[in-house]
């Protein structure tokens, strides 16, 4: 989880289009855990060497339709758990593109992102800036600005902080923090 | 308040819901009061509250009449954990009152929650399943949502929405006397790509889809998603009247769009065009007509799910399979999309005729859509279900698996030819 206001460098997973929930959290392998289950899974289907080698601060990158299919909050999840920083894609699926805001993985919507990126580039996503930089090759894309509702949602670090806080003005407080 | 422009149905939806009570328009981004909420798998709702300091379940609810609790992904339970899921939703539902609540019953959520009456016309409806969508099939505005913004509606009855621009899809052509839904919404699919309705809502209207009959509509209304829609909606008629009062007396306001409201586009679709339709491995979007696919050798087949799991898709298969059997070395799976549909089927006397052909009539659930019946690297499926991603019929170790989508007649034909089939001899 990062706030919007971190710039985030790291290295390039380029994945193609319409790649859905099921390639993120379809399940398969057994972990001990369900994180693990998660971790190991994720991507797996389309990109072996993904779960082995993905590293905490890597960037997804992605075509059309990303995380299209099944409403699986666990798609991003498995995202999180496997060290992925933040998303950029061509285009994101309604319902993935929720999900994220929600769990507050910085997931952004930047059609030409899959020109601009190869496998395994050092990107950098400069939100403050509105722009994601191609570090290795050069050239850039402008981010776009995403309404105060949810840069809101990204602040408190996702949307259970806005329940809990929520829930405390009407004095509703969680009672194992008591 | 009365709007001063002409809406779309979604404009006017929302803009009915809108919290400031302003009317809406496309591109507006607003908070809505929900009409209903539905909850499944509730082991993974519960922990959302668990990780907000509630080890004991949500302590709230908005409103216990609004909120539609339904123990059905999972069951009978196969693993002491799902069991406990089942346990804690009935003791949270008992101890917080909620009226709606379906405890341990095997079904499809969005069928049953049709069969209960528990969505109607013009209702603003969110549920944690994608195929919530196809609500619109009666009139519902409905979509669908994770599981901690399901939180949050949980708790506050609202949530933030961005007002959808509307592409108008007009239906032509004669209905036909099977169910042709699937077609239809594959062609859409093959023809503008998965992604055209992205973040967008449809409006489903034309001589045909007032001729056609309710499971028709809700088959399209539930695919609307896999082209990207936000919402798929279908006016209310009378037909829709008729089949919401056999379910429900509680009172409902049907949404229409008005004249002159604006579309991103509108698109006529002559449906006497449109053949059978098969999608291809491993996109919806990857359709061509069913003679491009024939003598594919399969393995499996299966019938069911929220798309195309009704009595009618059923009623189809066993009307195609009387006197005639499953190919050897087919696994048919045909699985009825809740109890009430299945009892409907049982009562017909369909399921007698579906095992006398050799078909696996399986129990109501969303499991038809996944696994179990497994679909190895080194087989074929057809299917009538809601998707053929990767490993859609396995997980991440059966990426290969070919799985093909199409209508319930010719899923039933390559059951019957053990290979992919136009199944308009069989029709006759």
């Amino acid at each position: 989880m990062t706030d919007l206001a971190t710039v985030l460098t790291g290295r390039a997973w380029k994945i193609g289009n319409s790649v859905d929930t099921n390639q993120l959290a379809g399940g398969g392998l057994q972990g001990d855990t369900r994180e693990e289950t998660l971790r190991i899974n994720c991507l797996r289907g389309i990109r072996p060497d993904f779960p082995g080698n993905v590293r905490p601060g890597d960037i997804l990158v992605a075509g059309e339709n990303f995380g299209c299919g099944s409403a699986r909050q666990s798609a991003v999840e498995a995202l999180q758990l496997s060290g992925v920083a933040a998303v950029i894609a061509d285009s994101v699926a309604r319902i993935h593109g929720r999900n994220s805001i929600a769990l507050a993985l910085p997931t952004y919507a930047v059609r030409g992102i899959s020109e601009l990126v190869e496998d395994g580039d050092e990107i950098q996503v400069d939100y403050p800036a509105r722009v994601v930089r191609n570090i290795t090759r050069g050239g850039e894309l402008p981010l776009p600005t995403l309404p105060q509702s949810v840069t809101d949602i990204y602040r408190e670090g996702g949307i259970l902080q806005v329940i809990k806080r929520r829930l405390e003005k009407d004095g509703i407080v969680a009672p194992a923090l008591n | 308040m009365a709007a001063v422009f002409p809406q779309t149905i979604a404009e006017k939806m929302l803009s009915r819901r809108n919290v400031t009570g302003q009317p809406v328009r496309a591109g507006d981004m607003i908070d809505a009061d929900i009409d209903g909420l539905l909850v499944v798998m509730y082991e993974f709702f519960r922990a959302a509250f668990g990780r907000m300091g509630f080890p004991d379940g949500p302590p709230v609810v908005w409103d216990t009449e609004r909120v539609y609790l339904l123990s059905e992904h999972v069951q009978p339970p196969p693993t002491v954990r799902e069991a406990y899921a089942n346990l804690n939703a009935r003791r949270d539902a008992d101890r917080l009152g909620l009226k709606n609540f379906v405890d341990s019953e095997p079904g499809v959520c969005h069928q049953m929650m049709l069969d209960y009456g528990f969505v109607r016309p013009g209702e603003l409806v969110v549920g944690c399943d994608s195929h919530t969508i196809s609500y619109g099939g009666i009139n519902a505005v409905s979509t669908g949502i994770g599981t901690n913004e399901a939180a949050y509606a949980w708790a506050f009855g609202k949530l933030y929405f961005t007002v959808p621009e509307t592409i108008k899809i007009v239906l032509k052509g004669k209905p036909k006397p099977y169910p042709f839904g699937k077609d239809i919404i594959l062609h859409l699919a093959g023809r503008f790509g998965e992604t055209f309705a992205q973040g967008r809502a449809l409006e489903f209207t034309g001589p045909l889809a007032a001729d056609m009959d309710i499971a028709t509509r809700l088959t399209i209304a539930d695919h609307a998603v896999e082209i990207g829609a936000k919402f798929g909606v279908f006016d209310a008629d009378e037909k829709t009247i008729e089949y919401i009062r056999k379910r429900t007396d509680k009172p409902f306001e049907p949404v229409a769009a008005d004249d002159g409201a604006s579309y991103a586009s509108v698109i006529e679709v002559d449906c006497d065009e449109i053949g059978f339709q098969v999608a291809k491995p491993f996109r919806f979007d990857n359709v061509v007509p069913v003679g491009e696919t024939v003598g594919v050798k399969i393995d499996q087949a299966r019938l069911g799910s929220c798309a195309n799991g009704r009595f009618e898709d059923i009623e189809i298969a066993a009307r195609m399979l009387k006197g005639r059997k499953v190919a050897p070395g087919v696994r048919f799976y045909v699985s009825p999309a809740s109890m009430t549909v299945y009892k409907q089927c049982v009562e017909a006397g369909l399921i007698a005729t579906l095992l006398d052909a050799g078909v696996q009539v399986v129990d109501p659930g969303c499991t038809i859509c996944q696994s179990p019946g497994i679909v190895l690297n080194e087989e074929t499926c057809i299917s009538s279900t809601t998707r053929n991603y990767r490993g859609r019929f396995g997980g991440s170790q059966t990426s290969e698996a070919q799985i093909y989508l199409a209508s319930p007649a010719t899923v039933t034909a390559s059951a019957i030819a053990g290979r992919i089939t136009d199944p308009t001899e069989y029709l006759q």
